[in-house]
């Protein structure tokens, strides 16, 4: 189980208590493929039948991982890659099931104030998780409706999203590496000063 | 039907079928539920404004057809916020 203590709707400070993670390729919820001639590595969600190829051959499934990686935080996941924190999520898991539900409400059910919980369902809309519609009030005025878009378009929408944040992150990692490489060949001293670090405050 | 979604397009369809006002009693006999259920789902669509009251029952309003009129089969993940303006996006 992971410890998490809210700093600010913003932020979680984790308690690392769980297990580093065991890579599984055969566990058929994802697959991770290198080719054998060039760096591509590739991240596969989908069954791979075909088999992806690069330079006409098929990719080698990646069977050994030897560094440690820890589990993904879902809150984590949803604030880094999306820019959603707590209240959102809480908001989203809020009205699932339910409906309609006015949002005085989901404030009540949350502990959130009515204008932080409008305030998140905006959000929840430019992320695109929701729909907004604009509904004619009898008495004048408009009501706003929020409701669930079509989930598969959901499913590949924050798919797609996370991937490009983790093409970002990988090319973070890639950059750090050949910053380190090029450090190396210009001083081959195998040891790494701390004035190395200071490079990534640029 | 899952008694945790309020039957939005059920309660039009009653109130249009019978031309009178939709009771938890009738409403309940309809659907075959308890009581207790169309009475909750009546004052939920009360407060999200799909539902007026109307003489001892409810009539669907404008806001609840033109609901089903977005023709929306992704799931009951609705939140009605009666306020005009506290709703506009940030910076826009």
């Amino acid at each position: 189980m992971t410890g998490q203590t809210p700093t600010d709707e913003g932020t979680i400070d984790r308690i690392r208590t769980d297990a580093p993670i065991q890579y599984d390729p055969g566990s058929g919820r994802y697959a991770i493929y290198e080719c054998p001639d060039c760096d591509n590595t590739v991240l596969s969600l989908g069954t791979d039948e075909p088999p992806m190829t690069c330079h006409g051959e098929p990719m080698v499934p990646v069977t050994d991982v030897d560094i440690e990686v820890e589990p993904p935080d879902l809150r984590e996941v949803l604030l880094d890659a999306f820019g959603l924190p707590k209240p959102g999520l809480d908001i989203c898991l809020c009205v699932i099931g339910d409906g309609p539900l006015p949002a005085s409400d989901v404030a009540d059910r949350l502990g959130y104030d009515r204008s932080t919980v409008t305030r998140y369902l905006n959000k929840l809309v430019e992320l695109g998780l929701l729909d907004r519609s604009e509904l004619n009030r009898e008495g004048g005025g408009v009501v706003n409706v929020y409701h669930s878009i079509d989930l598969e378009r959901m499913r590949r929408e924050t798919l797609v999203g996370f991937y490009v944040w983790a093409g970002e992150a990988a090319s973070l990692i890639e950059d750090a590496n050949l910053t380190k490489r090029e450090y190396l060949e210009e001083n081959p001293d195998p040891s790494l000063p701390d004035v190395f670090w200071d490079s990534f405050r640029e | 039907m899952d008694d945790a979604q309020v039957p939005i397009e059920a309660f039009v369809e009653r109130y249009d079928e019978t031309d009178s006002p939709v009771t938890t009693d009738g409403f309940a006999a309809a659907l075959g539920v308890p009581r207790e259920a169309t009475e909750e789902w009546l004052q939920k669509l009360h407060e999200c404004e799909f539902a007026a009251p109307e003489r001892d029952g409810y009539r669907p309003t404008i806001t609840a057809r033109e609901y089903l009129a977005l023709d929306i089969d992704a799931g009951p993940v609705i939140v009605a916020d009666r306020s005009p303006d506290e709703c506009r996006p940030n910076g826009g």
